[in-house]
């Protein structure tokens, strides 16, 4: 059995290549090693074959809360038995599904034996298979993966990678349909698992991304997301009536209606449209707009 | 003072045809590639086009220019008349009257009394988003600084606070509350590097007018863990062009001068 353990930044993992330990300044356990409740945080896997591609390692990833290069170091059961560290199961805060049982605590650390585990990485960073890197572009193209086979659990995803995802969809040069495809997805899971983030994605995306096709279509998917008695209190969606008695005509002719208006109107016009979306229920939004009383 | 603008400009120039000489060892024989269309929806002033002209004022505005990538064409709207500017003779220029149309949340640079005057300041209604964006992440500091988080796994509250400042006010806006940050702060190392973790998450396209110029102070810092940050950047940014400032900077920490062979292996492999 081993250990992966994502190290706080790329760097580390030269600088405890190079460095002696004696020379790390005092602020290197509150900036870099970082402990919560004594205990770090590590993700168990069977071998080292292909390690950086195992469902450890996916997990990892998906616990994160943005796109960035990594490095991990690894350990064996060998070097915990050694040093008496302590390991048990926990559960782990994965976006992967079905795998946060990977996760392990290396729990009850002391400062000793902190600076033991210090010696074993240095070791291990000196050794081919003991620690491996992952870019960022590595990191979106494997989540993405993950994303077409259905693999992730927008419940546990934090949220701030989701906007990473979503942010990263809409950049791709992917074809419209194939893009729209990805986005409409990820709406969808987010409006049936963590609606209040849809405000968040749209406002992001009219800021920095505006295409008024694609802003059809994942508004129409939201809305199928979002289900019948849900009620968000705030943002985008704030509606002030049951979402059902609106037919799927209306919603589309509404969502029309403002894409026609935005049409006329400059992007941060569209804003102030979409502001005053949320401040009126949908019904009086499409009478008003088409001068019914 | 003059901006880019590529929509709904009246004044437009063809730029394809001149050259431009800048910073000494930069020429950019087709400035018809926008650097900006990462925004290309956007209407934002791109910026003062004197400072292409001119190094002195480009360090002030202290924007960086080496982003010109794209293909697309974009406009030049100006409230000077371009004829005075100092461009090569075989540009074309369409002169317009128009005065500027540009959105109230994107930050407008105003001299503050002639063009040639070495003081710039913030539009008033600009200045006023950028206080409340530094607002957002003046708190993220306080709970930085006496919260409960971990590093290992999601991300700090103050990379936090960039995500949130980039969504609710721009990248634009983004920009000046970094720069505000690194005056700010620019002796708290811990804030730093967390500010430098959080731009991580960005791609460098979103950042690239004032990301590059982050990423010098980071590398030209006296401190190791700041050059760390800096290189990480530059790692996550995978930007070709970034690779000449990582060429450049002087290092004499081992782990370090390691840090910036690992990254510069990876720019060679394909991904």
């Amino acid at each position: 059995m081993y250990y992966i353990h994502k190290l706080s930044t790329p760097a580390l993992e030269t600088k405890l290549a190079s460095q002696q330990l004696k020379s790390f300044n005092a602020d290197f356990l509150h900036q870099e090693f970082k402990t919560n409740s004594n205990t770090l945080s590590f993700w168990s896997v069977n071998n080292l074959n292909n390690i950086n591609k195992s469902d450890s390692v996916k997990a990892i990833l998906l616990a994160q809360g943005q796109f960035s290069s990594a490095a991990f170091v690894v350990l064996d059961k060998n070097d915990i038995a050694k040093n008496n560290l302590e390991i048990i199961e926990s559960i782990g805060n994965t976006g992967y599904k079905g795998k946060s049982n990977l996760h392990r605590d290396l729990c009850n650390l002391k400062i000793s034996t902190v600076f033991d585990l210090f010696e074993i990485y240095k070791d291990n960073v000196k050794k081919e298979s003991y620690h491996f890197r992952i870019t960022k572009s590595e990191m979106k193209k494997s989540i993405l993966k993950l994303m077409k086979n259905n693999e992730i659990d927008y419940n546990h995803i934090q949220n701030t990678l989701i906007i990473a995802i979503f942010r990263d969809l809409l950049k791709t040069e992917k074809s419209f349909d194939e893009k729209s495809k990805y986005c409409r997805n990820l709406i969808f899971e987010v409006s049936k698992c963590k609606p209040y983030l849809l405000k968040e994605l749209f406002e992001d995306f009219i800021k920095n991304k505006y295409d008024s096709q694609l802003f059809l279509d994942l508004i129409k998917t939201a809305f199928c997301g979002l289900s019948d008695d849900f009620r968000i209190e705030e943002g985008l969606f704030d509606i002030t009536n049951d979402i059902s008695q609106f037919n799927n005509k209306n919603i589309i002719d509404i969502i029309n209606l403002m894409i026609n208006l935005s049409k006329t109107q400059n992007n941060s016009d569209f804003l102030y449209l979409l502001e005053d979306l949320k401040n009126c229920d949908f019904q009086t939004f499409y009478n008003a707009n088409l001068g019914v009383s | 003072m003059t901006y880019l603008n590529n929509q709904k400009s009246e004044s437009s120039f063809d730029v394809n045809k001149f050259l431009i000489n800048y910073n000494n060892n930069k020429v950019f024989s087709k400035l018809n590639k926008s650097p900006f269309e990462a925004y290309s929806n956007k209407r934002m002033p791109i910026f003062v086009m004197n400072d292409i002209f001119n190094d002195e004022e480009k360090q002030e505005t202290n924007f960086d220019f080496n982003e010109i990538e794209k293909d697309g064409e974009f406009r030049i709207q100006t409230n000077q008349n371009p004829k005075s500017l100092d461009i090569s003779s075989n540009s074309e220029i369409k002169v317009s009257k128009r005065e500027n149309i540009f959105d109230n949340d994107k930050p407008i640079i105003k001299r503050s009394s002639s063009e040639s005057s070495s003081t710039t300041t913030l539009d008033p209604k600009i200045e006023k988003k950028v206080f409340e964006a530094f607002d957002i992440f003046e708190k993220a500091v306080a709970e930085f600084r006496f919260g409960d988080y971990t590093l290992s796994s999601g991300i700090g509250p103050i990379a936090n606070s960039l995500l949130k400042i980039s969504i609710e006010f721009g990248f634009y806006t983004l920009g000046y509350v970094v720069l505000k940050i690194f005056i700010d702060y620019v002796n708290d190392e811990n804030i730093l590097i967390q500010v430098g973790k959080g731009l991580c998450g960005f791609d460098y396209d979103d950042v690239s007018i004032w990301g590059t110029s982050t990423v010098k102070d980071l590398l030209h810092s006296k401190s190791d863990l700041q050059k760390g940050i800096g290189i990480e950047l530059i790692d996550n940014w995978q930007s070709k062009k970034l690779l000449d400032v990582l060429q450049s900077i002087e290092v004499k920490t081992q782990w370090v001068q390691d840090y910036i062979d690992i990254v510069i292996k990876d720019f060679g492999e394909p991904t």
